[in-house]
């Protein structure tokens, strides 16, 4: 897909990061990330405008779960997840975190609680902590790669702006130049359009299902190898239309802090399984077992804890209800606003811009009518009235 | 003999009054508390289990081989071999139903829509603007398909008693699996209305076979000309199965005698659900305004998705089957996949009752639950089952619904002015008369 002028946009990358948190820090940080999600709208990072998703968790050994013929995790540091995504390179997105000052405040707050951690500055520091403790995503999804945060603010304006000047037609039909001047002045507005807020909820899955004990290593090979096969068609998730993003990261350990030389090391190792979706999470994995049971068993089937030979999506459910943790601070861009809706309002503006490149100029009121029924019929299952 | 009549056999009553109330009104609720309190309850004392969650009805119906159906008994009294739903997962099952999803074909969706369009039409145009719907429209509706299509005809003295054989004979199957002489002799009855229909025209359609091909999508192509029609390609040795194909009839094949059986499975298993859910969706419509708002809206924007998504979540609200059956094959445990403590032991060859009813009602998984919303996600219904056993008719029955649904909103289908004719009259679980008022004239223009 091309953004609007033909440019090809980078696509987007899922930066996954998971810290140790040692054990006299893990209820600070819990109460920290519960007051963040209580009293913050996490408005600095949503002013940078480069972040769709992101969420902070912290999970503790012993919340892990533990099904029959696992070993018990030992005491040992809890887990601080932190997953989000980004267009453009690494280095750049993480400069910002350190180099804006409201963020670098809360990144000291939120990773203050991981096993030394450098703070954000020196940036060096900051970025080779990053670094050492992000996990390689096997399997990565994102509904609209190549939109960035500020393409779908200005997609979703765009679609807002010309619903309104749809709507706002006047009764009596304009002449070709009353039509020429509501045209220019809506192209003009459009760009101070708000970005409507949505109506639809959003979930937001993480779950770490144990894959085996940490002795063994066939069952995550073979895992690890079968997701990365998959990795350049993650079209299985395309085919849920709920996803707006989703990662699959095999977790063999929890990375102890550079210099910690007696870490407790995790008694399994993991799947951890992220996911940004619409609506609920239990008709996600339902749709996910629909269209792909293969897949699910393929990843899932040898898992501990996961039903022997159980074929239906209700095993699917309940094993990653097991292994479920509730978000702790878990931050949209936008917030209530779908994956149709944002799709559609990308493509929306691409055949807008496209027209308007075309018609370079105001088009007649039959040449508009004909552009909005087409657009109507699209994205809006018909109701274009024309001029 | 007097002919068979089911609403003779459950004459209006007392008894008729309290088996409505107890299985409408009490039954439901007691399952509604269920689901919230023991979603998995081994009885006391009995050899029962009732299964209300809706994770665990679905993990049931997940594990055929632990859950069996228990009908054997059933069939055996209504001399019913090879009944797709009273069979295990075994290769048996898997040869009837393949054979019985290519003859009944999802092709066929439009001939069935173009019968119950029209003769839905063509009765609401003749009729003068008041109507017993059940009698009426549905029947005549669901029996012409079964003429037109499967290639059944009924001849006019059998209507009735072919119509209310079949509705007995399910209400037998789905009554469970206790048999009494008493409850079998019934069942018996039933039958014999409904059989030598099907013998008479299996008997005529092989006459008639000539072995010239019918044409696709013709009003002489029905499901019993196609079976004796058809040939199909088998291994001429059996012994290598990727060996010299040969070309068969589909007869030597898929028996008559599976065949006969099969018929009856998709007319057992249509004319009583078909009859009920179109009442108790209409029902539904009649008392809830929401729900008759989206689906007039669905048929005036000519939707048909809103249309029998509508139709779906009117059905769910006002489901149609209280009970299915299963029984397990030793010692179980439900809840797999969950951490132990929240599982639950069922002992061996217990008979678990399910209710896909109380199910869809499930809070845990069906937000806002008696509320109409056509629009929640699909996954919240189970209206024609889930998994193993899943319902072989549910294209026809939608295709069906859809088009009843249609006509009769498009001829504005209301409750009548006349007190006297809103109260539905119930025979069993059944809606039997149902009185609506619709627009002539429309029903003449859509004719
Ligand atoms: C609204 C109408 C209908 C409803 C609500 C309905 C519901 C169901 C349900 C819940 C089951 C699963 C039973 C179980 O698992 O124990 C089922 C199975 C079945 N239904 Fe339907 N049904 C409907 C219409 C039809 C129609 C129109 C036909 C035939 C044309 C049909 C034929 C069957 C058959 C043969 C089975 C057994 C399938 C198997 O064993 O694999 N049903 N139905």
């Amino acid at each position: 897909m091309t953004g609007s002028g033909g440019v090809r946009k980078m696509r987007s990358a899922p930066l996954t990061v998971i810290t140790p948190v040692p054990k006299a820090k893990s209820f600070p940080a819990r109460l920290f990330l519960a007051y963040m999600r209580r009293f913050s709208i996490l408005q600095e990072v949503r002013d940078l405008k480069f972040i769709h998703f992101a969420r902070w968790q912290r999970i503790t050994r012993s919340s892990l779960p533990t099904f029959k013929d696992q070993p018990a995790e030992e005491d040992g540091d809890d887990l601080f997840v932190f997953s989000t995504n980004f267009n453009g390179p690494w280095n750049q997105y993480i400069d910002t975190f350190s180099r804006v000052d409201q963020i670098r405040k809360g990144i000291k707050w939120l990773w203050w609680f991981s096993d030394r951690f450098p703070g954000p500055v020196p940036i060096r520091n900051f970025k080779s902590y990053i670094n050492y403790h992000t996990y390689d995503e096997q399997l990565y999804y994102d509904a609209y790669p190549d939109a960035t945060v500020r393409d779908i603010a200005a997609a979703l304006s765009v679609a807002e702006g010309l619903r309104q000047f749809i709507e706002s037609r006047p009764a009596a039909a304009p002449s070709e130049q009353q039509f020429a001047d509501r045209y220019l002045a809506f192209l003009q507005g459009m760009a101070n359009t708000a970005v409507p807020e949505g109506s639809d909820d959003q979930s937001f899955l993480t779950a770490m299902c144990p894959i085996e004990p940490a002795a063994s290593g066939a069952v995550t090979r073979r895992i690890r190898r079968y997701l990365e096969g998959r990795s350049s068609e993650p079209d299985i998730f395309a085919d849920c239309p709920m996803v707006h993003m989703a990662r699959l990261v095999v977790v063999d350990d929890l990375r102890p802090a550079l210099g910690n030389s007696t870490a407790e090391s995790l008694s399994s190792r993991y799947l951890l399984f992220i996911v940004e979706l619409d609506g609920n999470i239990d008709d996600f994995l339902d749709r996910l077992y629909d269209v792909a049971p293969d897949f699910v068993h393929a990843v899932w089937g040898d898992c501990v804890g996961f039903p022997t030979d159980r074929k239906g999506p209700v095993f699917f459910r309940r094993y990653i209800e097991s292994c479920s943790f509730k978000p702790n601070l878990p931050f949209a861009a936008f917030p209530k606003v779908s994956v149709s809706t944002i799709t559609s309002a990308l493509e929306l503006r691409d055949d807008l811009m496209n027209k308007v490149e075309e018609w370079c100029g105001p088009p007649s009121r039959d040449a508009w009518s004909d552009f909005e029924a087409s657009l109507c019929n699209q994205y809006a299952g018909g109701g274009a009235r024309g001029y | 003999m007097a002919e068979y009549s089911l609403a003779d056999l459950n004459p209006a009553g007392m008894k008729q009054n309290l088996t409505f109330l107890a299985l409408n009104n009490v039954l439901p609720r007691v399952l509604g508390i269920l689901t919230k309190v023991a979603p998995v309850w081994n009885v006391p004392g009995t050899n029962i289990t009732l299964v209300t969650g809706f994770d665990e009805v679905q993990e049931v119906f997940s594990r055929q081989l632990d859950f069996e159906v228990p009908y054997e008994e059933h069939v055996e009294v209504l001399e019913w071999d090879n009944f797709v739903l009273a069979m295990q997962d075994t290769n048996r099952y898997h040869h009837v139903h393949r054979n019985i999803m290519a003859l009944w074909k999802s092709d066929d969706v439009q001939q069935i829509a173009d019968i119950a369009r029209e003769t839905a039409t063509e009765i609401l145009a003749g009729e003068n603007g008041t109507i017993d719907l059940i009698q009426e429209l549905v029947k005549p509706v669901l029996l012409a398909i079964v003429e037109q299509y499967y290639g059944v005809p009924v001849p006019a003295e059998k209507r009735q008693p072919f119509f209310d054989g079949n509705l007995a004979g399910s209400g037998f199957v789905f009554s469970g699996p206790k048999i009494s002489e008493k409850k079998a002799e019934a069942a018996r009855a039933a039958v014999a209305a409904v059989w030598p229909v099907i013998d008479a025209a299996m008997n005529d359609a092989r006459g008639r076979h000539a072995g010239a091909a019918a044409e696709p999508g013709a009003r002489g192509d029905t499901v019993l000309d196609r079976y004796y029609q058809a040939e199909i390609e088998v291994p001429t040795d059996p012994t290598d199965p990727d060996g010299p194909q040969s070309r068969v009839p589909l007869a030597e094949h898929f028996t008559e005698a599976e065949m006969r059986s099969s018929m009856m499975a998709m007319i057992g298993g249509y004319l009583p659900t078909d009859t009920n859910a179109a009442g108790r969706i209409m029902q539904t419509l009649l008392t809830d305004s929401e729900a008759m708002s989206y689906l007039r809206r669905a048929v005036s924007d000519g939707d048909d998705d809103a249309l029998l998504q509508g139709i779906h979540e009117a059905l769910r609200l006002n489901y149609i089957i209280p009970l299915l059956w299963r029984r397990s094959a030793g010692n179980q445990r439900l809840g797999e996949g969950r951490l132990p403590g929240n599982q639950y032991e069922i002992g061996g060859n217990r008979i678990l009752a399910i209710s896909l009813q109380a199910a869809m009602f499930d809070r845990r998984r069906v937000s806002d639950p008696k509320t109409f919303d056509a629009n929640r996600p699909s996954g919240d219904s189970m209206i024609y089952g889930h998994r193993f056993h899943y319902c072989v008719g549910s294209l026809i029955s939608d295709t069906i619904l859809t088009e009843l649904f249609r006509v009769v909103l498009k001829c504005d289908a209301r409750q009548p002015p006349d007190e006297s004719l809103r109260d539905i009259r119930w025979v069993g679980m059944y809606p039997w008369n149902m009185w609506i008022d619709y627009q002539r004239s429309a029903a003449r223009d859509l004719a």
